[in-house]
């Protein structure tokens, strides 16, 4: 019978993990969801800027009030501004001082001093209330007729432009990060084979055994995804830590101008975390799909 | 053993039969047949030994027993069942009615003894609670009591070919195949191994044991011995 002096060992695992083998793998895989966070969370950054930029450029609209020989420039831009305050959707219009059409010169005519008579156009910055339209043909009709020489530009161009320039690079984002996601898929194939190659005694033994090859599958598929759920979790933090550092120094003072104004909160960081799940749902079905082939084409062959 | 004259099918003697061999064939890629026209069946509850010279085929025809490899043609039936016409999936059903000793031991260096014997039944999702007192006892009635925590790079060669005798039988196999089990042992150890295979023929275990070694075989056994890739069959008293 037995021998009660010899106690019975704890379950061991089928497939236990191999550190020294594993390590190339998990550091490669670790890179990968470090890049694919940061060009997750960068394609999400440009998305929310792109739509306050746009949002900040169509609320204003800049009325240029050109002067006109022997009227009063200023006192258009006043009678200008009543103008403009009376249609609707108009939150606010503000008369630009002098300096500030000024200084939309220097970029031309340095520092020298202006003669004090030259005529300068005066700008109307107007604020419109939010996600309503404004009326250039309209404004512009009505300005006409009080006898106001304008240019109005509500930014639309600009606005486009941006937009489209914004939706570039979240294209390449994207596919960067699909680029991504398939090299992680092509390592979780690897890495199987891999473990595969390293166990063969072990396959073949339940194979004998009778082991049906979803039972095999399942052992290699949960080892490999939680092979890349924590080489993911690991790039993931890494890269949100990165932006986090990126993001406080882009607001010390020396630095602001040098460095992205970065943001990164809770929401970003539950977006993250989908990197590491996704990477080992990926693993375990690409590991189960490939045992499950092999094991298939090998049986009773 | 019964020397029949290939059997075309065994409709109404399934249930005292376990395997048979209807004019197999067996040729690796487009080499010679290494198994040529091979009949025999074997019934239910018997004591084979394959033998023959090196290279005779002994372990090709064991691999299809088990269902390793299918034969270049013919027809082999298992538990009354054509093998050829079985569906993948029934594949490891039937395997896990069998027990299967290798001449390489094939046990898993990362298991103990222990694991390594319980094995079968974990893939059959017993639970530890269950399968725990048999696999002491097992281990107990191989000699092996007291190595149940110990891994298998650190057992000699007799050990180990005992463990995977354990891990064949802990399932209490309707047929258990071995190949040259004694292969590694010495000659006390070898004779006790076959009357460990003996006492499980004796619970009803069809047993076919391949080996070289004509002295192990009893006198009483069944033999099938092969020679220039078929076999002749004869009684043990015969060889």
């Amino acid at each position: 019978m037995s021998d009660p002096s010899v106690k019975t060992p704890p379950p061991q695992p089928l497939l236990p993990d191999d550190k020294l083998a594993d390590r190339p793998l998990f550091v490669v895989l670790a890179i990968l969801a470090f890049l694919a966070t940061l060009t997750l969370l960068t394609v999400k950054l440009s998305y929310v800027s792109a739509g306050s930029w746009g949002d900040d450029l169509s609320r204003t609209v800049t009325v240029q009030i050109i002067p006109i020989m022997g009227k009063d420039t200023n006192e258009a831009a006043q009678k200008a501004r009543s103008i403009i305050m009376a249609q609707s959707n108009i939150d606010n219009v503000s008369i630009m001082p002098k300096s500030y059409s000024e200084g939309l010169l220097k970029p031309w005519l340095g520092d020298m001093v202006l003669p004090n008579d030259l005529p300068l156009p005066i700008l109307l910055s107007i604020k419109i209330s939010y996600k309503k339209n404004f009326d250039v043909i309209k404004v512009s009709s009505a300005l006409k007729n009080a006898g106001i020489k304008a240019d109005i530009d509500d930014h639309s161009q600009w606005s486009k432009d941006l937009k489209r320039t914004a939706r570039a690079a979240q294209t390449i984002a994207i596919l960067a990060f699909i680029l991504i996601m398939l090299a992680i898929n092509g390592a979780a194939v690897f890495a199987t084979r891999a473990a595969i190659v390293g166990r063969t005694t072990l396959m073949q033994v339940l194979q004998q055994v009778g082991a049906l090859p979803a039972f095999t599958a399942k052992i290699f598929s949960l080892r490999c995804a939680r092979t890349s759920l924590k080489a993911g979790a690991i790039g993931t933090l890494g890269a949100f830590l990165l932006l986090i550092v990126l993001g406080l120094f882009g607001t010390m003072p020396g630095l602001r101008n040098f460095m992205p104004g970065i943001s990164v909160g809770l929401i970003d960081f539950l977006l993250a975390l989908l990197i590491p799940i996704a990477m080992a749902i990926i693993s375990a079905f690409t590991a189960w799909k490939t045992v499950n082939r092999i094991l298939m084409a090998e049986m009773y062959p | 053993m019964t020397n029949q004259s290939a059997p075309q099918y065994y409709p109404d003697v399934t249930d005292t039969i376990s395997i048979g061999f209807d004019r197999i064939g067996l040729r690796y890629g487009r080499g010679e047949e290494i198994l040529s026209d091979v009949n025999f069946v074997l019934q239910k509850g018997s004591m084979n030994f394959v033998t023959g010279p090196s290279g005779s085929g002994k372990t090709s025809l064991l691999k299809l027993i088990y269902l390793n490899m299918r034969p270049s043609r013919g027809l082999i039936t298992l538990f009354g069942q054509d093998t050829s016409q079985l569906e993948k999936m029934a594949i490891p059903l039937i395997k896990r009615r069998m027990g299967i000793v290798l001449q390489d031991f094939m046990l898993i260096d990362h298991l103990n003894v222990y694991e390594n014997v319980a094995l079968p039944l974990r893939i059959l999702g017993n639970s530890r609670e269950d399968y725990h007192e048999d696999i002491l006892s097992l281990l107990s009635w191989v000699g092996l009591g007291k190595r149940q925590n110990a891994f298998p790079t650190t057992l000699s060669a007799g050990e180990k070919q005992r463990a995977a005798i354990a891990r064949a039988l802990i399932v209490k196999p309707e047929i258990l195949v071995a190949d040259e089990p004694t292969g590694n042992v010495d000659k006390e150890i070898g004779a006790r191994l076959i009357r460990l295979f003996s006492e499980m023929n004796r619970l009803g275990t069809t047993v076919i044991i391949a080996t070289h070694d004509r002295a192990l075989i009893p006198n009483s056994a069944d033999i099938l011995y092969l020679q220039s890739g078929t076999v002749i069959h004869k009684r043990g008293d015969d060889v």
